[in-house]
């Protein structure tokens, strides 16, 4: 549904403007970029110069193509053959590479040196300004070394070198940095990777792959996208991210609006805020696209909002992040704000949410207990699967949020422990940081011969097929949370669900408690980097490490012999961001004084 | 864009009381307020905790973005407010609001704020909710009328004297101050208006003297 609305807001047809590529004279202007003039063929030798390789090392780039014989290849603005020549020995006889400029000066020069080297394998090509003149699916690869910022017809170039591409072909941009002050050239014949990749997805590209190792240029290669009115906020926000990753505020900067008002005081520029963001995500594991998927809905005043989530396996855990971009008058995408959940800045000084379960919030209405917690510095709440809007909403207007809905369904009798209930409290988590905390039993009868052990999973995959398809609508995650004396006990075995389940709205939750209970060994180490991407939330309490029953296995934070701080590092060494919930399951005290002693604990392991 | 940055200026704007998480709101006059700069220079430091400050309504704010944060304009409202310390007959600060704080409407907090003309004093209890986008994004959680106001009366009287002192009117403007002062004003408002009242007397004594 948000998909929906999201695309319905982006199809909205854009102010209707005169074409200036319809003229000969093309554009002075794209998307916020001045466009160069080009260079005259007069200057032909410069091209040629003798420091060029130890600028641009065009061998590296060339080795970075991986050009292979047989390859159709174009040099887009190939003027005299920097680049052309050795493409040309590349692909070999039975490849070919379409020399392609504007200027016949150029292309004759060019002939002179290939004959020279008695090279028959290429095709001259006069072009015009809005037109390659390259055949229908010709190509494997379109490479433009420093001629994209000249185009003055950047649009109907573009959509000429879609055409041009075989299925599976790149279009590669050499550019130089304009990030990079150090770069002796002229800044408008510079560009960004941030403009680059504005153009590019306006123009209907994908990054498909990038390289940074040249001296003094991008380079950046785009496959063709399919049709999607969501690609150019999309790319911005996986650009962004990757720049936020490297982190350079240049690189960080041209992602950012141009300027950022700053009231009466002036404005506040988007350098001084790349440079924040990018302090901010040093050393804490930012976001990175390769393994991120980008989910786009409708944001604030026509923004787009791009939440990112981490794709199974990988090793960082991006999900949770997210961008809010927005579109200019002149078609500009841009990024408005940006958060994280390692940059955010919580009252109780740790990175991750922590959370009161109502285990030990009560008694008390759903209002009282959200204000209790929240006025003693937890981030919101962990309830169960029932009164969810209404705790929701309670939580919120005190200020936090509803963080998990607990609950228990029997593999045996779904219906009759509730799984409408359970389905209806994900739809009113949906929006929200909220995520479920699903334990399973199963009440089969054990005395009969079925069903079996194997067939007991196979209900259980089923079931949870099922939910997590209604997690992917509703965007909200589900955390198997293994239980002591439950179907789902262990940690290996929720973990082992949610792997051959593998999807990314299945995780699972650590439980402290259940944990020391059911599991031989006091160390959970192995257990969290197993878990690595999949662990969602995790639940915590004091506790005795031999303790046996859950008066000892669940105290007030910090009391017990069981080492907290020490549970924090391995969460840290694991990357984990998610929820960390304070489980009260039958502690003796009155909340407010459990709930104060367990925030001083926390605190204090944060050094607050 | 980011039409919430702070200002230093802001910094010295508002009063508060220590955080007093369930404390209901009662008057301030009696406990003496605290000036807080580093609310406003530092409110990451006070994140989660419960303030009590001083100020002065300005306007209700019909539009912003909320960025990423939850203070949305279909959840909120928003107002501008002058800091207790700001004097309004000084044009250069009347037209320097400092403060933006949110209500969620419906509210109690809201219909209190709402229900203030320009220039009310207000005792206020707002949480720094989350910094984002280089904002403190700031609730008000409940709003109560001072029991000293600084009346519109007040402040056009002083900005005649204002005027008239720049005009050697030194009596006259003396004259407004008196009438300025005549309502029961909150202490530092009496005590800068009996300020500028000494600087006229000071200038009438030396035309005496000349």
């Amino acid at each position: 549904m948000i998909h929906l609305l999201c695309l319905g807001l982006l199809a909205l047809p854009l102010q209707e403007r005169a074409d200036p590529e319809a003229s000969p004279d093309g554009r002075d202007e794209y998307l916020g970029r001045r466009i160069a003039r080009t260079m005259h063929w007069a200057g032909a030798p410069w091209l040629l110069r003798e420091t060029r390789e130890d600028e641009e090392n065009g061998a590296a780039l060339r080795e970075w193509l991986a050009v292979a014989p047989g390859d159709a290849v174009c040099d887009l603005g190939c003027g005299n053959g920097y680049h052309t020549l050795p493409l040309a020995r590349a692909v070999g006889d039975e490849g070919r590479v379409f020399a392609v400029d504007l200027q016949p000066e150029m292309l004759m020069l060019l002939r002179e040196r290939a004959e020279e080297e008695d090279l028959g394998n290429l095709e001259y090509v006069e072009a015009t300004v809005d037109d390659p003149r390259l055949p229908e699916a010709s190509c494997d690869l379109v490479l433009l070394v420093d001629v994209y910022h000249e185009l003055s017809h950047p649009v109907r170039v573009l959509d000429h070198i879609r055409r041009a591409l075989r299925p599976g072909g790149e279009v590669v941009l050499v550019e130089f940095r304009s990030e990079d002050r150090a770069v002796p050239i002229k800044l408008r014949h510079k560009m960004s990777k941030a403009q680059v990749l504005r153009e590019m997805a306006a123009g209907g590209f994908e990054l498909a792959r990038e390289t940074d190792d040249l001296p003094w240029q991008h380079v950046m290669s785009f496959r063709v996208a399919a049709p999607d009115p969501r690609r150019e906020p999309r790319v911005m926000a996986l650009g962004f991210a990757d720049a936020l990753s490297r982190p350079d505020p240049r690189i960080v900067e041209p992602f950012l609006a141009a300027s950022v008002d700053e009231g009466d005081e002036g404005r506040r520029s988007a350098k001084k805020i790349a440079v924040e963001l990018a302090g901010t995500m040093r050393g804490t594991g930012p976001p990175f696209p390769d393994a991120a998927r980008v989910e786009l809905s409708a944001g604030p005043k026509g923004a787009v909002l791009a939440r990112f989530e981490g794709a199974p396996g990988s090793e960082r855990r991006i999900d949770r992040s997210e961008c809010l971009l927005a579109e200019d008058d002149e078609g500009v995408w841009s990024v408005e704000a940006w958060r994280s959940p390692s940059s955010f800045q919580r009252p109780h000084g740790a990175r991750r949410p922590f959370v009161a379960m109502h285990t030990g919030t009560g008694p008390g209405s759903p209002a009282e207990q959200a204000r209790l917690t929240l006025d003693l510095g937890f981030d919101g709440i962990a309830w169960g699967s029932d009164r969810v809007p209404e705790v929701r909403a309670a939580t919120e207007v005190a200020g936090g949020d509803l963080w998990s809905a607990y609950h228990v369904l029997d593999l045996a009798d779904p219906e009759g422990t509730g799984i409408d209930q359970l389905r209806a409290a994900m739809g009113a988590m949906a929006g929200g940081p909220g995520m479920v905390w699903l334990a399973l039993r199963s009440s089969f009868p054990r005395d009969l011969e079925w069903p079996d052990e194997r067939e007991v999973r196979g209900v259980a995959l089923a079931l949870l097929a099922d939910l997590a398809e209604l997690a992917e609508e509703t965007g909200v995650e589900l955390a198997l949370y293994p239980h002591a004396g439950f179907w789902l006990e262990t940690d290996g075995a929720a973990l082992s669900l949610a792997e051959e389940l593998d999807s990314p709205r299945v995780g699972v939750c650590f439980n402290l408690c259940h944990f020391l209970k059911v599991q031989d060994a006091a160390d959970p180490a192995a257990t969290l980097r197993a878990a690595g991407a999949r662990l969602f939330a995790v639940t915590v309490n004091g506790a005795d490490l031999d303790g046996e029953n859950w008066a000892t296995l669940i105290q007030p934070l910090g009391a017990g012999d069981h080492d907290l701080g020490a549970l924090l590092r391995l969460l840290d060494e694991v990357g984990f961001e998610g929820p960390v919930g304070l489980q009260a399951y039958g502690v003796a005290l009155p909340a407010t004084v459990h709930l104060r002693a367990s925030m001083g604990a926390w605190r204090a392991a944060h050094g607050r | 864009m980011l039409e919430l940055l702070t200002a230093p200026l802001a910094a010295a704007m508002l009063m508060q009381a220590p955080a007093l998480p369930d404390a209901d709101l009662t008057s301030s006059e009696a406990t003496p307020a605290t000036p807080v700069f580093d609310l406003w220079r530092r409110p990451e430091l006070r994140l989660g905790e419960r303030q009590r400050v001083i100020a002065q309504v300005c306007r209700e704010v019909e539009d912003w973005s909320a960025f990423l944060t939850r203070f949305d304009p279909a959840a909120f409202r928003a107002f501008e407010f002058w800091a207790d310390e700001q004097f309004l007959w000084v044009k250069e600060e009347f037209d320097a609001p400092q403060a933006r704080l949110f209500a969620r409407r419906g509210s109690e907090a809201a219909a209190a704020l709402s229900a203030a003309t320009p220039s009310t004093r207000l005792e206020l209890e707002v949480i720094v909710r989350e910094m984002h986008a280089g904002h403190a994004w700031i609730e008000v959680t409940a709003a109560r009328w001072s029991e000293r106001q600084t009346p519109e009366g007040t402040v056009l009287h002083a900005i005649r004297a204002l005027d008239l002192m720049e005009r050697d009117g030194w009596s006259l403007a003396s004259d407004q101050l008196d009438r300025a002062l005549a309502p029961n004003l909150p202490g530092h408002v009496r005590a800068e208006l009996l300020r500028l009242k000494g600087e006229c007397a000071a200038e009438i004594d030396a035309q005496a003297r000349d």
